[in-house]
């Protein structure tokens, strides 16, 4: 069994389903992170911002300064374009992500789904033969050309997609999602006025419909994909779905990546006869070996079981996940919540008995204001800041309290206190394990 | 395959017959939010900014019979005029929604001015007219600058008009600055008017863009959010010494030389208020009547009412302070205490559970989200 799905993985496939990942992934690459420098984000999030929410045990990535992060942000630009048309492939992918990775680890309230994709997908590109054809690299070499590939380096992209769709799927099963239809309803009632089909968003049915299609949507689209019967049909949904989730929520690229990886699923065979027709040449050059070491093999499944873990460490804690975020991020859960917070931190001199009000809007971006209203890691980091900034400030050598009144309103319950008001943050540090400050909720 | 596909609309039939919360909007038709913007429209926004245009042409009424005939009766009137624009002003202020009328509403109130730039420009005018004061930099010109000449708390009436009349450029400059406040208050009515730029249409159609479709509404919620937050940090909390510091510091009130600073933020609540609610008679549509529909709540309650009650409740605590607040906050500190829980009190629900029900974007910036 074991022996026949190794050789299964090891025969030759075509590699145009690489080649037209790299592509897109490269170009679309290019866009976003156009879009992104165009919008002036670069400045908003990672410049401006005296203040970053990082993550645990990353402390010490920070921002470059003055024109550093700008200059990041070309170098993705270009990374992007020679990813896209395999020029110096290896090089460009590897630091590409590396790039990626360090500008999404310098704030946690800029954390997107779609970014961690691009970080683990590209990392995963640093070891796929995605430049031996249709590329840069091959026209230049062509010892490096080559036709097929090992089954393999195609399968573990459809793995990391299925992975992606499948958990979000899971994440979707919970009581809110599927018999309230919540959140759906509050978005679509707010989108009422969406063409031809915005009156029916106000009634109850259809909120709890789409919600029952977006999770049948998750779970199992990967394998319409993967079956070829059903395959163009499959894809055919998976832009309708993606399209309008941009049409209906501000997404910005996600369902663009999602619409583009998604290709990976047609086979070489599809794409074989695609490229006849644009009369592109196919079949002249053997495989060239690609076998992966022990080593690589193992890095592998560590990669894809860190994978399985992430999305499912939130059992570990106590608690609904949606409600304390323990165990949200990278997880796959995607559009799940609608939440709203608002915290009002209160410093306290236990040598002096004075108190002030800080709100945080005077000393975080609004992004950062409302990431961070309904996190409780990041408003207990906020705390510690607060401390120490009015320490300073005040030449004050006593420790502060620091208390939040954080309230958090979600899925249209009535709001609710996040933290016990009543304790000082700045006795707690963050770590991995839950808090206990975390006011739980009861499911519904 | 088909199997599946049954199972999945049997499922779906089962739920939605049975499991799913009975949701008191599923039955209904849509709510009209075209109806309630063009309400705003015509009960609050137009309204209002009438008002302005009535207020501010009353003040160079008010100011030029100053000019004319210099004297105690008619400085009083010049301040209650002064005082009543103010207040209108106030009721219309949060809607400074675009760029456009941002920049209008600088020209109305934009603090703190700057006197010596004021001064050194007076000096230097061959006539002082509207057309000088076009020329001026907004802080140095509207309301406040007005209520600079108009109004000095350590001086008696006799004596402020003894420095109005020692001061030859004071008087004519009064007039100039009135005559170009009811100007911009025109501009403003213009603006918004339909036999004017009818911005109000474009406010309204601005809810009919399909994935923006909150656009409208998102923007005024988010005004609403930047305007108590102003008055709960600048305007009322830094100098009561409750926020960013312990200790009061009247010098940070606004609107110290009128002693007007309390009654702006209470005819802000006034007007947030009468936005809320789209106007003043109970029939007219607003984003009570949107929550209604909705069916939010808050601990078995309508949402809608508890907005309500709070507003009412934060008018009253700031009716309640009896002193200017640069006075109160060293004399009344338990009442602008009282008055500063009540507006965050009032502002935590509109924070959160509208705008959670309203499914608002906090859009400080518009950067995507997927989380």
């Amino acid at each position: 069994m074991y022996g026949r799905l190794v050789r299964r993985l090891q025969q030759p496939t075509p590699i145009l389903p690489l080649v037209v990942l790299r592509l897109g992934f490269g170009l679309l690459l290019f866009v976003s992170t156009l879009r992104f420098i165009s919008k002036g984000w670069v400045d908003a999030l990672y410049i401006a911002p005296p203040f970053h929410f990082t993550y645990l045990g990353f402390d010490w990535i920070r921002p470059l300064p003055g024109a550093g992060m700008i200059a990041v942000f070309a170098v993705l630009l270009i990374l992007s374009l020679c990813i896209g048309f395999g020029f110096a492939y290896r090089l460009s992918i590897s630091l590409f992500f590396v790039i990626f990775t360090y500008v999404e680890l310098i704030d946690k309230a800029a954390y997107l789904n779609h970014y961690y994709f691009i970080s683990l997908l590209s990392l995963l590109m640093i070891f796929l033969p995605m430049n031996r054809r249709y590329a840069f690299d091959s026209w230049l070499n062509p010892n490096l050309r080559s036709d097929t590939v090992p089954t393999w380096t195609v399968f573990v992209v459809r793995l990391q997609l299925g992975i992606v769709y499948c958990f979000a799927g899971f994440a979707k099963l919970n009581p809110d999602w599927m018999l309230h239809g919540l959140p759906m309803a509050i978005w679509l009632k707010a989108n009422t006025n969406f063409p031809l089909i915005g009156w029916l968003f106000d009634y109850g049915w259809v909120a709890l419909l789409m919600s029952w299609a977006g999770a049948f949507y998750d779970l199992t689209i990967p394998f319409w994909l993967l079956w070829k019967r059903t395959r163009w049909l499959a894809y055919l949904t998976v832009i309708l779905f993606h399209l309008m989730t941009a049409l209906l929520f501000p997404i910005g690229m996600f369902p663009y990546i999602m619409i583009m990886a998604t290709l990976i699923f047609f086979s070489g065979e599809d794409y074989g006869e695609i490229f006849k027709r644009l009369g592109l040449r196919d079949g002249t050059y053997p495989q060239k070996a690609h076998t992966p070491s022990r080593a690589f093999v193992i890095c592998l499944l560590i990669f894809f079981a860190y994978q399985i873990f992430m999305p499912l460490r939130h059992l570990l804690y106590e608690g609904d996940s949606n409600w304390t975020m323990e165990g949200y991020d990278f997880a796959w859960r995607v559009m799940l919540n609608e939440k709203t917070g608002f915290v009002i931190f209160t410093l306290h001199n236990p040598e002096t008995g004075q108190s002030l009000q800080v709100y945080p809007d005077a000393y975080l971006t609004g992004q950062q204001v409302r990431m961070m209203s309904y996190q409780p890691d990041m408003i207990l980091q906020f705390a510690h800041y607060l401390e120490a900034y009015y320490r300073n400030k005040a030449n004050i050598e006593a420790d502060l309290e620091v208390y939040a009144q954080a309230y958090v309103a979600h899925n249209g319950r009535s709001s609710r206190l996040l933290l016990d008001p009543q304790q000082d943050l700045s006795r707690f540090q963050r770590s991995i394990w839950h808090w206990d400050m975390i006011q739980l909720i009861a499911v519904p | 395959m088909k199997k599946i596909f049954s199972l999945f609309l049997l499922a779906l039939m089962l739920v939605t017959t049975g499991m799913f919360r009975a949701n008191n909007a599923a039955a209904q038709a849509g709510f009209d939010r075209h109806t309630m913007l063009q309400g705003l429209v015509d009960h609050v926004i137009l309204p209002g900014y009438q008002n302005f245009v009535d207020a501010a042409s009353e003040l160079e009424r008010a100011n030029t019979a100053l000019s004319a005939n210099p004297g105690i009766e008619n400085l009083a009137s010049a301040q209650a005029a002064w005082r009543n624009a103010s207040n209108t002003w106030e009721e219309i202020a949060f809607m400074s929604i675009n760029i456009d009328l941002m920049s209008l509403h600088n020209q109305v109130d934009k603090r703190p001015i700057n006197e010596s730039l004021l001064l050194r420009r007076v000096e230097r005018a061959e006539v002082l007219d509207e057309a000088f004061v076009a020329s001026l930099g907004s802080n140095q010109k509207g309301l406040p600058t007005i209520e600079y000449f108009l109004f000095d708390p350590t001086l008696s009436q006799e004596q402020l008009l003894q420095t109005l009349l020692a001061d030859e450029t004071a008087l004519p400059l009064l007039v100039a600055l009135s005559q170009s406040l009811h100007s911009t208050a025109r501009d403003l009515y213009d603006y918004w008017s339909p036999v004017g730029q009818n911005y109000a249409a474009d406010f309204i159609a601005a809810d009919q863009a399909g994935g923006d479709a909150q656009s409208t509404i998102n923007i005024i919620v988010n005004e609403l959010f930047g305007t108590f937050s102003m008055i709960l940090d600048m305007r009322l909390g830094r100098p009561a010494g409750l926020v960013e510091g312990s200790e009061p510091r009247p010098d940070l009130d606004d609107a110290a030389r009128s002693g007007q600073a309390l009654s702006r933020i209470e005819h802000n609540l006034i007007g947030m208020q009468r936005l809320f609610n789209g106007g003043i008679a109970p029939d007219q549509s607003g984003f009570d009547d949107y929550l209604n529909f909705l069916g939010a709540e808050y601990e078995s309650e309508p949402l809608s009412d508890l907005i309500n009650a709070r507003f009412d409740a934060a008018i009253a605590a700031v009716q309640a302070i009896e002193t200017p607040l640069y006075q109160a906050v060293i004399d009344e500190p338990e009442a602008v205490a009282a008055a500063y829980t009540a507006i965050q009190n009032l502002y935590i629900p509109i924070r959160v559970d509208m705008s959670s029900q309203l499914s608002i974007l906090v859009t400080f910036s518009d950067q995507d989200g997927d989380s």
